[in-house]
């Protein structure tokens, strides 16, 4: 295994619109992944057809079972040292794993690194729907799964994200691995675009949407009051 | 005055009273236990504020004006709670009978160690009606 080899697993469910540019930003890194795994999780568009035209995917279907459990399903495949995720809808900055893989070289004692992020409207929507929002104009620091890169073992040892959660399982991951004293550095670099569109998932049942919120919370809580 | 939960930005519920709130929006969430939590729950279900302190008064307690103004206007300024356009409840209130006959204050923390987590969850981009992150007053 290569030193620096990296994996990217991009969940895409119904992603024909944008899964073809996100995978461009992927390619033109200049630190080219050794390994793009697309997860098409049950799409009933043309997300496999699009995956496949590109001769450096490697292209796994699923049943439809959520952004979490595709996520789970490419990290079981994937092979390289590290690991990155994309969204389908959204793009990196050609400088995001070589400057990622930089920092963790010069911060040994980072378990994981991430970057910063700035949302953009996408462009082929009509001006009425582009009016609809207002993004936060600043970069944020992305702690979200499509900025993070990290040792793929590292990411075994905190574990799999939890497929129950029908929102949140990037945040409840991440609580686990600050349990576990890993630590995460932040590259003050925009790195990562959000794609902001009319499109973007629907999860019909908002109140299981907030119990899990409110579940993440009180199982944090509950770590806080263990850790004292 | 009555109040209403801001939802669907703030979602919360009370276990074993222990109340969490979650601010969706800027991802800060809080607590409130005690009174604390029973009051959340009783504004929470549309009863005023007075209603709130006649009750506590039926149980023999002091619920002092201050305090109870205090904690809703916390809750308000945090935008928690919004005024609540009609009367979301008809129903008689019974405040807590135990704990101490003077409430000094209502216990209420806010917590911030999983604002940048939550405030960046894609959960924001899940209400096509309301767009996300924010809709422009002009389509609102």
């Amino acid at each position: 295994m290569c030193a620096d080899q990296v994996s990217v697993v991009v969940p895409a469910h119904n992603a024909e619109p944008y899964l073809s540019e996100a995978l461009v930003s992927i390619l033109k890194q200049t630190h080219v992944p050794d390994e793009i795994i697309v997860v098409n999780d049950g799409s009933s568009d043309n997300t496999a057809g699009i995956a496949d035209s590109f001769d450096e995917v490697r292209l796994l279907d699923m049943p439809h079972a959520g952004a979490a459990a595709a996520r789970n399903v490419g990290v079981s495949h994937a092979s390289s040292r590290y690991l990155s995720f994309l969204d389908a809808d959204d793009l990196w900055a050609p400088e995001k794993i070589e400057r990622q893989l930089e920092q963790l070289h010069q911060k040994p004692d980072m378990q994981g690194t991430f970057t910063l992020l700035t949302q953009f409207v996408s462009p082929e929507l009509p001006d009425s729907e582009k009016s609809r929002y207002r993004l936060v104009e600043e970069p944020v620091p992305a702690l979200v799964s499509g900025s993070l890169l990290i040792e793929r073992e590292t990411f075994l040892n905190i574990g799999l994200f939890d497929e129950t959660l029908l929102a949140g399982e990037f945040i409840e991951w991440m609580l686990r691995a600050r349990q576990f004293g890993f630590k995460f550095s932040i590259i003050n670099e925009p790195l990562m675009f959000r794609r902001i569109h009319g499109k973007n998932t629907v999860l019909k049942n908002q109140d299981s949407v907030g119990k899990d919120y409110l579940a993440i919370v009180r199982k944090n809580l509950k770590n806080k009051t263990s850790d004292k | 005055m009555i109040f209403q939960v801001n939802a669907p930005r703030v979602v919360h519920e009370t276990l074993d009273g222990e109340t969490i709130i979650i601010d969706t929006e800027n991802g800060f969430y809080y607590t409130a236990h005690g009174h604390a939590s029973a009051i959340w729950r009783a504004l929470s279900e549309g009863h005023s504020p007075e209603l709130i302190r006649s009750a506590y008064q039926r149980e023999g307690k002091q619920l002092p004006q201050p305090v109870l103004d205090d904690f809703v206007r916390q809750l308000g300024d945090a935008n928690l709670i919004i005024p609540a356009g009609q009367l979301l409840s008809q129903s008689t209130w019974k405040a807590p009978a135990d704990g101490a006959d003077q409430l000094k204050t209502l216990e209420f923390e806010c917590h911030e160690d999983m604002q940048g987590l939550i405030e960046l969850d894609p959960i924001h981009e899940i209400d096509a009606s309301q767009g996300w992150p924010f809709q422009t007053d002009e389509t609102s």
